[in-house]
């Protein structure tokens, strides 16, 4: 805490749950969800906005809480990939990320399943291009988004194929299963 | 619970089952490094220094005067500045601009910012050798005291001093190149180049040292779950019996969270046994890309021969890396970038030599690949261009001289294993019409300018010759009927909790849910070396197949007890439940099995080693067995290049592996994918950019990897042969999967614009200049 | 980011009286603000006034021709709005290349002016829009030109890729922009689209990331039945030392009728401009090439080989053939 400021009080609804938080002028949101907050699943990966694994929705809408100051958000209703599954029942989205292996190392994974839920809240049956689009400020370096366009798809009600490997077997006689 | 005849059929193995670690994954729940909150906990940080090479003198007094700070340690604080890797864990002669010369550690994070910027530091610059050509200059200060010279043939001369890293020399002799040469009626010479490229794993690295008793407990983002306890032991001056190392979820690290985090380990636990406090280390991205390891970039010279035929002849090439300041990697990444020096080729002659230069730019270490995607680059290109100047197709060039079953490898190793890669490359030539297109787009002449380019690929499964591809695994028994295994290879987002559950699954009979993996810790299971070379399941996983099989011969034993058999009458396990195999209705379930284990005296628990067939090579000629088998690849990339503005559009990318076994489909293809585009960076974009020893891109705004949009159409084809050296057949994926698409995307620009390409990545700057240089060409 | 302290008004008036404090400094979405401030000290002294909460600063109407538009508003309202997208679609395209998605729900148009960064999508649409900027201070309101808003700014120019993480303006409003100290941008009001007018917007960046781009350029035209042009006017981003319109004889188009020796011209015009004020561009090589070719491509997009951009009339693009075809 920094002696020379002033403390803003901000009442905030996250996940369904209300909070009153001290936060100083400049704090971030992504700091006061990690650790005033103890919802560490919002993940830091740039700090500037570029990368979007901190991204959590607020009134609705995907933003990086790394650039949102937490003093701007009185009255403001936050959900953070924690209060997307509802007494250990998960979204339909986060179903279809387990399903379509559309996670890896899992780090992106909250941000990219909150810009998707936002996406599907406005469009619930967009086009590839589409949420490709609304991806862009998502990065993962493990699936080259495939897999996660197609959980997203999927969840969309657009079909998508189960099984899209193609694995040949030479021993076999060049089989194709 | 009863046994289907599916169950009793159908194994788990093959199966795209679902990551065990996924529900975790997608709800918030995994905790990685940074996730942990300890009471008390104190936060520290590094300065890196502003220079890439100078004396520094810190003064810490205005930092040490704010309320928050706790500490600021300088290299005299540390019991030993220089870890067991070479580099430092801090130092007051910083060689490049990753160099720590301060630790600082706060009660907070806002205490730390303020301190660190308070830390004066006076810099006395020294002379910086900022790229391998200075490195390698007559007159060239000397980065380092062991750095060597060179001989007038270009091989290293241990007793002149220099910059060439003599530990990482490795020499490849086969046959008589010159011989190879005088009968080549084509011969083509070429200098090729690669860059720095950045991990950039999305978890920034972090690390969190806890003092409990007379211990020092570590938990980090290492991707070696054992390598933080050496470090600490290193760092303190401690056994390494009191330094207890538990393992977090892993946010990405594709080879490069293991120096810098080690070193990281090393500093906090010295904070904390300083302060007698917990202590969190979490770099910001700018810490990460200043200090954190990068691929080697490549400088290699090639020279190859081929009869009027096109049969390759001879090969030569002089493969050189920037080792950056510190390097303990180049000398084992250059035993594979000796044997693939060559590429896919069965070429009769061959020398080769690779080494590693010292400079003071960043730290290049294992990166997704160990240098294949350099060597293949510089290896591809070199044939794509002899091509051209023979006039013939590269896939005709390709067919007649590609590693076939019962080739010899340029180190010598007779290929016995089934050898797909003639046969990938017709099938992926066919399904993507390359000859059609590689005709039809040879000669455009408008603004957007589209092109096909193939690559074709072996690579040396796991370590083979780099070292020992043992691993271990311990599974145990509960009394309910549950499993935990241990195995001390990591998972690091590529699905090995997953792969190693499906394996011990198959081989035990344990039902996948019954077994539950658990952190690698270091006071619970010993090493079992790197978590590398794309080794895990091919040879990490041989272990988890023999604790399985271990495990289920002592069910087995029970079982039979329970179920009161015969002595001809056999017992079967699977799905958890043992069945008389002729008459399934006299079963025990697993919890029963276990119960009546539990206090009898029987162990509950096995620890099974798995120690591969040892490998024979002669370092000085690089020849013998390089590996137990090898992989196989191709690859094709399809672009669009604006030649106004430089810039490329990846439109469809095909890429076809040799998985040996795919044990888990969907995993596999995902590694695939991911490994696209990342390669995909590499060819266009990624590239650390240095200037004169400064680090010009050190966030994600300016570093720039593919998004979703970014992405091509994908193709993805596995192949599964039969090759008895992995576990159930399985060969390796996660670096095959990116080694080839950088250079296919490369070929298929060179391809586009009719240009030579000699340097990745092709960024737009680069593809204008090669415009100008060929329209400047035209003109003259 | 460590700040003073942080207010957040209702009303223009408590704005205006809050940005009265010298140390007072406004702050909208704060997607550049949160970036400036992280590593650097720089706003430890300052006041922040969000200005977001201010009603006057929100909506988006239409009156006397104009669309007029609360600075405060974020850019993703502005791609949602019909409106916007009916009368000046090219302000629309601008405002939808701005970021991902994130960024857009949290930035503003003031915002993306106020920071004046050159390569900056929304002013560069402004500019060629010629949209007008209303300022709001203590001492009253007063409306100006939107390329009266920006100071030249030769070190943003060799500032390497105009990252706002390593921008040298901490505050822009002092040395590159011409408000007063204590004043805001309340709205923005851009002209409608006119009768037959056509508009581009373009922007070349290395990949599709959510990056700034390198080089933008934006353009419109109003042409007689015949063809001929009766006005064009366009803006650079990116490359001068301050955003202005290129028209007149920057821009020889009017009277032309918009064909490639035509288009070529301006391209060249715009060249001998860069030669004679850009000396210090970063990257200046590539730029000084591309720059020529994204105008180009601009007011290509305007003639025969451009396109209607479908479900935006008005909007123009260079009809490209396999580039974007696959995704």
């Amino acid at each position: 805490m920094n002696n020379d400021s002033d403390s803003v009080r901000v009442h905030l609804c996250v996940n369904g749950l209300d909070h009153d938080v001290l936060v100083d002028p400049g704090d971030r949101l992504i700091d006061v969800l990690r650790d005033d907050l103890g919802l560490t699943g919002t993940k830091e990966g740039c700090g500037i906005g570029v990368c979007g694994a901190c991204t959590v929705l607020i009134n609705g809408r995907a933003e990086n809480s790394c650039l949102v100051p937490a003093a701007s958000l009185d009255g403001a209703s936050v959900t953070t990939i924690e209060g997307l599954s509802h007494r250990g029942n998960l979204s339909a989205l986060q179903d279809s990320f387990l399903r379509h292996h559309a996670v890896q190392c899992g780090f992106c994974t909250p941000g990219l399943l909150l810009s998707a839920t936002a996406l599907l809240d406005e469009d619930p049956h967009p086009t590839e291009a589409r949420i490709r689009e609304a991806l862009r400020g998502n990065l993962c370096r493990c699936t080259g988004y495939e897999q996660v366009v197609e959980a997203i798809l999927d969840t969309s009600g657009t079909a998508v194929d189960e099984s899209p490997s193609v694995v040949v077997n030479r021993s076999e006689g060049g089989e194709e299963r | 619970m009863s046994v289907s005849s599916a169950d009793r059929k159908r194994g788990i193995v093959g199966r795209s089952v679902p990551r065990v670690d996924g529900r975790e994954k997608v709800t918030g729940a995994a905790a990685y490094a940074d996730d942990l909150r300890i009471p008390g906990m104190v936060y520290a940080g590094c300065l890196h220094s502003r220079s890439p090479h100078a004396t520094v003198e810190v003064d810490a007094s205005a930092a040490l005067s704010l309320e928050g700070t706790l500490a600021v340690l300088t290299e005299r604080d540390f019991p030993k500045p220089q870890s067991m890797y070479d580099w430092y864990y801090c130092t007051s002669h910083p060689r490049f601009v990753g160099d720590v010369v301060a630790v600082v550690a706060a009660r907070n994070p806002q205490a730390l910012a303020q301190a660190l910027s308070s830390v004066r530091v006076t810099y006395h610059g020294l002379p910086v050798v900022s790229t391998v050509e200075a490195a390698l200059a007559a007159d060239a200060p000397q980065v380092r005291e062991k750095g060597v010279g060179l001989l007038p043939d270009g091989t290293p001369d241990p007793n002149a001093p220099g910059n060439v890293f003599l530990d990482s020399y490795r020499p490849l002799r086969k046959g008589d190149v010159d011989k190879g040469f005088s009968r080549s009626r084509w011969v083509h010479e070429g200098v090729y180049r690669t860059g720095y490229v950045e991990h950039a794993y999305i978890e920034p690295e972090s690390v969190t040292a806890i003092p409990m008793g007379d211990t020092m407990v570590i938990r980090s983002c290492s991707q070696q779950g054992h390598m933080p306890q050496r470090f600490v032991a290193d760092c303190l001056q401690i056994p390494m019996a009191r330094v207890r190392a538990e393992q977090c979820v892993v946010g990405g690290s594709f080879g490069g969270k293991f120096e810098t985090v080690g070193l990281m380990c090393g500093r906090a636990a010295l904070v904390a046994k300083t302060l007698g406090l917990p202590c969190r280390m979490t770099y910001s991205r700018e810490d990460s890309l200043l200090e954190s390891p990068k691929r080697h970039p490549f400088t290699t010279r090639i020279r190859i021969g081929a009869s009027e035929d096109g049969r390759f002849l001879a090969y030569e090439a002089t493969q050189v890396e920037n080792a950056g300041a510190y390097n303990n990697q180049a000398p084992w990444m250059n035993i594979r970038a000796r044997a693939h020096s060559a590429g896919p080729y069965d070429i009769p002659n061959v020398r080769t030599d690779t080494y590693a230069v010292f400079t003071n730019n960043p730290v290049p270490g294992a990166f997704r690949g160990y240098s294949s995607p350099q060597v293949i680059f510089c290896n591809e290109m070199a044939v794509d261009e002899l091509a051209d100047k023979m006039g013939v197709s590269v896939i005709d060039l390709k067919r007649k001289n590609l590693l076939r079953q019962g080739s010899k490898t340029a180190t010598g190793q007779t290929l016995v294993h089934q050898t797909l890669l003639v046969d990938m490359m017709d099938d992926i030539v066919r399904e993507t019409d390359y000859r059609k297109k590689d005709a039809t787009w040879r000669s455009q002449a408008g603004r957007l300018r589209r092109g096909i380019g193939l690559v074709t690929s072996y690579r040396g499964v796991a370590l083979g010759g780099e070292g020992w591809d043992s691993s271990g695994a311990m599974l145990t028994a509960l009394p309910d009927g549950s499993f935990t295994l241990r195995a001390a290879l990591m998972e690091i987002g590529q699905g090995l909790r997953t792969v190693y559950t499906q394996i011990c699954s198959e081989a035990s009979g344990i039902a996948s849910q019954d077994i539950v993996i658990v952190d690698v810790d270091t006071s619970a299971i010993p090493d079992s070396g790197l978590t590398v070379a794309s080794r895990s399941t091919a040879q990490g996983g041989q272990s988890i197949r023999m604790a399985g099989e271990a495990m289920r011969g002592m069910l087995l034993d029970t079982a039979r007890e329970l179920l009161e058999v015969g002595e001809g009458e056999k017992v079967e396990l699977a799905n958890s439940v043992c069945y008389v195999a002729n008459d399934p209705s006299r079963s025990v379930t697993l919890a029963q099995v276990c119960e009546a284990r539990s206090y009898s005296g029987k162990p509950m628990a096995t620890y099974q080693w798995y120690r591969p067939r040892e490998l024979r090579n002669d370092d000085s000629t690089g020849q013998g067995e390089a590996f137990t088998t090898y992989a196989y690849g191709c690859c094709v990339a399809e672009v669009t290049v604006d030649t106004l503005t430089g810039k490329v559009r990846t439109n469809r990318v095909s890429s076809y592996h040799d998985v040996g076994k795919a044990i888990n489909p969907e995993l596999v293809r995902g590694q695939v994918c991911g490994g696209i585009l990342m390669g995909i960076g590499f060819g266009l974009t990624e590239e650390v950019r240095m200037d004169r020893g400064r680090m010009l891109d050190v966030n994600l705004d300016s570093y720039l990897v593919p998004t979703a949009a970014d992405a091509p159409h994908i193709d993805v084809r596995l192949y599964e042969c039969d090759d008895p050296e992995g576990t159930y057949g399985a060969k390796c994926i996660a670096e095959a999967a990116t080694e080839m698409v950088g250079t296919a995307v490369a070929l298929a620009v060179k391809h586009a614009i009719g240009c030579q390409v000699r340097q990745l990545p092709l960024t737009p700057q680069r593809i204008l200049g090669l415009l100008d240089k060929q329209e400047r060409g035209q003109h003259e | 980011m460590i700040a003073a302290s942080y207010a957040c008004p209702n009303t223009l008036e408590e704005a205006v009286a809050a940005l009265a404090d010298p140390a007072a400094m406004v702050i909208a979405g704060g997607t550049d603000l949160m970036v400036k401030g992280r590593t650097r000290n720089s706003y430890v002294a300052r006041a922040l006034v969000d200005v977001t909460g201010v009603n006057e600063m929100r909506g988006v109407t239409v009156h006397d021709g104009l669309l007029d538009i609360g600075a405060a508003e974020p850019l993703a309202s502005l791609v949602e709005s019909k409106v916007v997208r009916s009368l000046s679609p090219v302000l629309w395209q601008a405002v939808r290349s701005v970021g991902g998605v994130q960024t857009r729900n949290r930035a503003t148009l003031g915002g993306n002016l106020a920071n004046a960064c050159p390569a900056a999508d929304g002013i560069c649409a402004c500019v060629a829009l010629g949209a007008l900027i209303k300022v709001v201070g203590s001492q009253g309101e007063r409306t100006i030109d939107a390329s009266e808003l920006f100071r030249p700014c030769p070190a943003c120019l060799a500032h390497e890729g105009m990252l706002v993480r390593t921008c040298l303006f901490a505050d822009p409003r002092e040395k590159k922009t011409t408000l007063e100290p204590g004043e805001l941008i309340a709205r923005v009001l851009v002209p409608q689209r006119a009768e037959g007018e056509l508009g581009s917007y373009v922007r070349l960046s290395t990949n599709r990331g959510i990056g700034l781009a390198s080089v933008t350029a934006s353009a419109i035209v109003v042409r007689e039945q015949d063809g001929t042009v009766r006005l064009a006017r366009a803006c650079v981003g990116g490359v001068l030392p301050a955003p202005r319109a290129l028209e007149g004889s920057e821009l020889p188009l009017v009277g032309t009728k918009l064909e490639n020796a035509d288009v070529l011209r301006c391209s060249k015009s715009l060249g001998t401009i860069m030669d004679e004020e850009c000396s210090r561009l970063a990257n200046g090589s590539y730029k000084r090439r591309v720059a020529p070719v994204v105008l180009g491509d601009a007011l290509r997009a305007l003639g025969q080989e451009g396109e209607d951009v479908p479900g935006v009339p008005g909007l123009r693009r260079i009809a490209v053939p396999s580039w974007e075809e696959d995704r």
